[in-house]
C-alpha cells in the first residue's frame, strides 16, 4: 500500500481507513458502470429491488453462520433475475414486479434475522453500511467485483448500448437480448451485494445512479456519460469518505448527501447553460 | 440475392387473445419494393413484427431469406426502422452513436466498432441530410430529424432487406424527398424494401408492389394501385379500384 505512504492525510494513516478508502474506490468506479444501463433502460429503481433482495441473503448467512456476503450475491443475482424474468413477461408490470421483490426481501430478511442470534448492530451495518469495519476479505471481494464489472461493461458496452437503446432492434440485429438484459442485471446484483458493506442497503442504488443523473446533466454523448460518471462516482465516494473522518459524520450518508450536492450542480449548470444559448 | 427475404405462409397472430392476423400470405420478393397499405389497426405493424420475429406466431410458417425462421442467423441481412421516433432513452446519446449501433449485427462481438463501421455511418447520415448531426445529442433534433437518423441507423448495416414502418411520418417533404432519393439508390442496388405507409407522397413512382391488409386479412395483392390511391379514400371511393386483381370490400375501407 505504497501509494498511502505518498497521502499527508492522517486517515491515510490508519489501516482500517485504507481498506474503506479503496472499497470506496472499487464500488466509485463500479457502481455507475453498471448503473448508466439501469438509467437508459428507465430501471434506476432496480438497485434498490436488487438490495431488499441482497438483504434477505444478509439475514440468510447470519442464520446459516456463513459469510453474509457470499449470501448477498446469491440472493441478490437470483433475485436480479427473478426481476427480469417478470419485467420481460409485461411490459407495464415491471413497476409491480420491483414492489413485489422489495417486500418479499425485506419481509425475508426481517423474518430470517429473527431466527438467528444477529444482534441489531449487525443488521444496522448492512441497513447503512459500515466501511470501516471493511476487513482484507472484503476487500478482495470487492475489488474483484469491480474488476469483473468492469471489464464486462467495457468488452459489451456495443452490444449493451444497443439492448438498452432499442431492444426491438437490438433482436432484429440477431443479439440475445434476454441473456444480454440478464448479464445487466447479474452485473448490478454483484456491484449491490459488495457495495452494500460501504454505503448500506438503503442507499446502494444511490452509488448506481446518482452520479449517473449528475453525469447525464452535462454530457451530449453516452460515451461521455459513462466516462463522467464513473469518473465522479469514484471522487464522490472517496471524498465522502474523508469528509465523514474528519467531521465524524456517519460515511454512507456523507457520500450519498455529497453525490446529492454534485447532481444540484450539475443540473443548475445544465440550465445556465441552456439559459445562455 | 435470389433468396425471397421475407415468406410467411398462412401466418396467424394473437395478441392478447385476440386475433389480429388470420392466416396471411405474404412474400417480398427480392428486389421489390413493396408497399404495405392499411388502416389503422389493420395488422400492418403487427405483420411487420411477426415478419422480424418481434412477435410469435401462433400459426404459419415464416421464411426468412429461405431458411426457417428459427434457425436464421444472418440477422445483419435486415435493416428495420421502426414506426416511433425511437425508444426514449434516459441517457443521452449523439445521432453517431445511435447510428452506429445499426452495425451491431455486422461488428464483432467484445470489439469495439473499427473504421468500416464508422465510415457507414457517416455515409449512411449523409444519405438522409443529416451529416452535420452526427455529434448532437439525438433528443435535440425535432422529431421528423430523429426519425431519418433511424433510417440511417438500417442504411448503416447495409442490409439486403429493408423493413420500414411508417418512416415519413413527421417528416416535411423536403425530407421526404431526400428519403425517397435514398430510397430509389436501395432500389437501384437490388435490395428489396418492405414499406408500411399510410400515404406513399414522393416514394409513389419507386413501388412495384402493393399488398393491402384489412382487419388482418390480405384483401389486395398485385401491381402498384393508382397514384391516387389513399387508404382513407377507400371508404369514400368504393369503385376506384373495380380493375384491381382483387377489388376490397365496398364501405370496408379505412377509418
Amino acid at each position: 500500500m505504497s501509494v498511502f505512504d505518498l497521502c499527508p492525510l492522517e486517515a491515510c494513516q490508519f489501516d482500517f481507513m485504507r481498506r474503506a478508502l479503496l472499497a470506496a474506490l472499487f464500488i466509485g468506479l463500479a457502481a455507475p458502470a453498471v448503473g448508466v444501463f439501469l438509467v437508459q433502460r428507465r430501471l434506476a429503481l432496480m438497485g434498490d429491488g436488487i438490495g431488499h433482495v441482497a438483504f434477505a441473503g444478509v439475514a440468510a448467512g447470519f442464520l446459516a453462520g456463513v459469510a453474509p456476503v457470499a449470501t448477498a450475491v446469491a440472493a441478490a443475482v437470483l433475485g436480479a433475475i427473478a426481476i427480469e424474468l417478470l419485467r420481460e413477461r409485461g411490459r407495464t408490470a415491471g413497476d409491480v414486479a420491483l414492489a413485489l421483490i422489495f417486500y418479499g426481501g425485506i419481509a425475508l430478511g426481517v423474518f430470517l434475522t429473527s431466527m438467528s442470534d444477529a444482534t441489531s448492530g449487525n443488521l444496522i451495518g448492512y441497513l447503512f453500511g459500515s466501511v470501516v469495519t471493511v476487513d482484507n476479505g472484503d476487500l478482495a471481494v470487492t475489488g474483484g467485483a469491480a474488476a469483473a464489472v468492469l471489464a464486462l461493461t467495457f468488452l459489451l458496452r456495443k452490444e449493451l448500448f444497443a439492448v438498452c437503446y432499442d431492444e426491438d432492434i437490438a433482436r432484429t440485429a440477431g443479439l440475445p437480448v434476454r441473456l444480454f438484459n440478464i448479464t445487466i442485471a447479474v452485473a448490478a446484483a454483484v456491484t449491490i451485494a459488495v457495495t452494500m458493506k460501504v454505503v448500506g442497503i438503503l442507499l446502494v442504488s444511490a452509488m448506481l445512479v446518482l452520479p449517473v443523473a449528475a453525469a447525464q446533466q452535462v454530457t451530449r454523448s453516452f460515451r461521455a456519460t459513462v466516462l463522467a460518471a464513473v469518473a465522479l462516482g469514484a471522487v464522490e465516494a472517496v471524498a465522502g469518505l474523508l469528509v465523514a473522518f474528519y467531521a465524524d459524520v456517519y460515511p454512507a450518508a456523507t457520500i450519498v448527501l455529497g453525490a446529492m450536492i454534485v447532481f444540484a450542480l450539475a443540473a443548475a449548470t445544465a440550465r445556465l447553460r441552456r439559459v445562455a444559448a | 440475392m435470389l433468396t425471397v427475404p421475407f415468406s410467411l405462409r398462412a401466418g396467424r397472430v394473437a395478441l392478447g387473445g385476440r386475433t389480429v392476423l388470420h392466416d396471411v400470405d405474404f412474400a417480398l420478393e427480392p428486389g421489390s419494393f413493396t408497399v404495405l397499405l392499411g388502416a389503422n389497426g389493420s395488422g400492418k405493424t403487427t405483420l411487420v413484427r411477426a415478419l422480424l420475429r418481434l412477435v410469435p406466431l401462433t400459426g404459419g410458417e415464416l421464411l426468412l431469406f429461405g431458411i426457417e425462421a428459427r434457425r436464421f442467423r444472418e440477422w445483419w441481412r435486415i435493416g428495420y426502422v421502426p414506426q416511433r421516433p425511437g425508444a426514449a432513452s434516459g441517457v443521452p446519446a449523439t445521432v453517431e452513436e445511435v447510428v452506429l449501433s445499426g452495425r451491431v449485427a455486422r461488428a464483432r462481438r467484445f470489439a469495439p466498432y473499427r473504421r468500416p463501421d464508422r465510415a457507414a455511418a457517416a455515409a449512411a447520415l449523409e444519405a438522409v441530410g443529416l451529416g452535420d448531426r452526427a455529434a448532437d445529442p439525438i433528443h435535440t433534433l425535432s422529431g421528423g430529424q430523429q426519425q431519418r437518423a433511424l433510417i440511417a441507423r438500417a442504411l448503416a448495416g447495409d442490409p439486403d432487406a429493408f423493413v420500414l414502418d411508417e418512416p415519413v411520418a413527421g417528416v416535411d417533404l423536403e425530407h421526404q424527398e431526400i428519403f425517397a432519393d435514398a430510397l430509389s439508390t436501395l432500389r437501384r442496388e437490388g435490395r428489396s424494401v418492405l414499406l408500411v405507409a399510410h400515404e406513399l407522397g414522393s416514394m409513389k413512382d419507386l413501388v412495384s408492389h402493393t399488398v393491402v391488409l384489412e382487419a388482418g386479412h390480405v384483401t389486395y395483392d398485385g401491381p402498384p394501385l393508382d397514384e391516387h390511391f389513399h387508404i382513407e379514400h377507400v371508404h369514400h371511393h368504393p369503385h376506384l379500384h373495380a380493375e384491381t386483381p382483387r377489388t376490397l370490400p365496398p364501405g370496408k375501407g379505412a377509418v
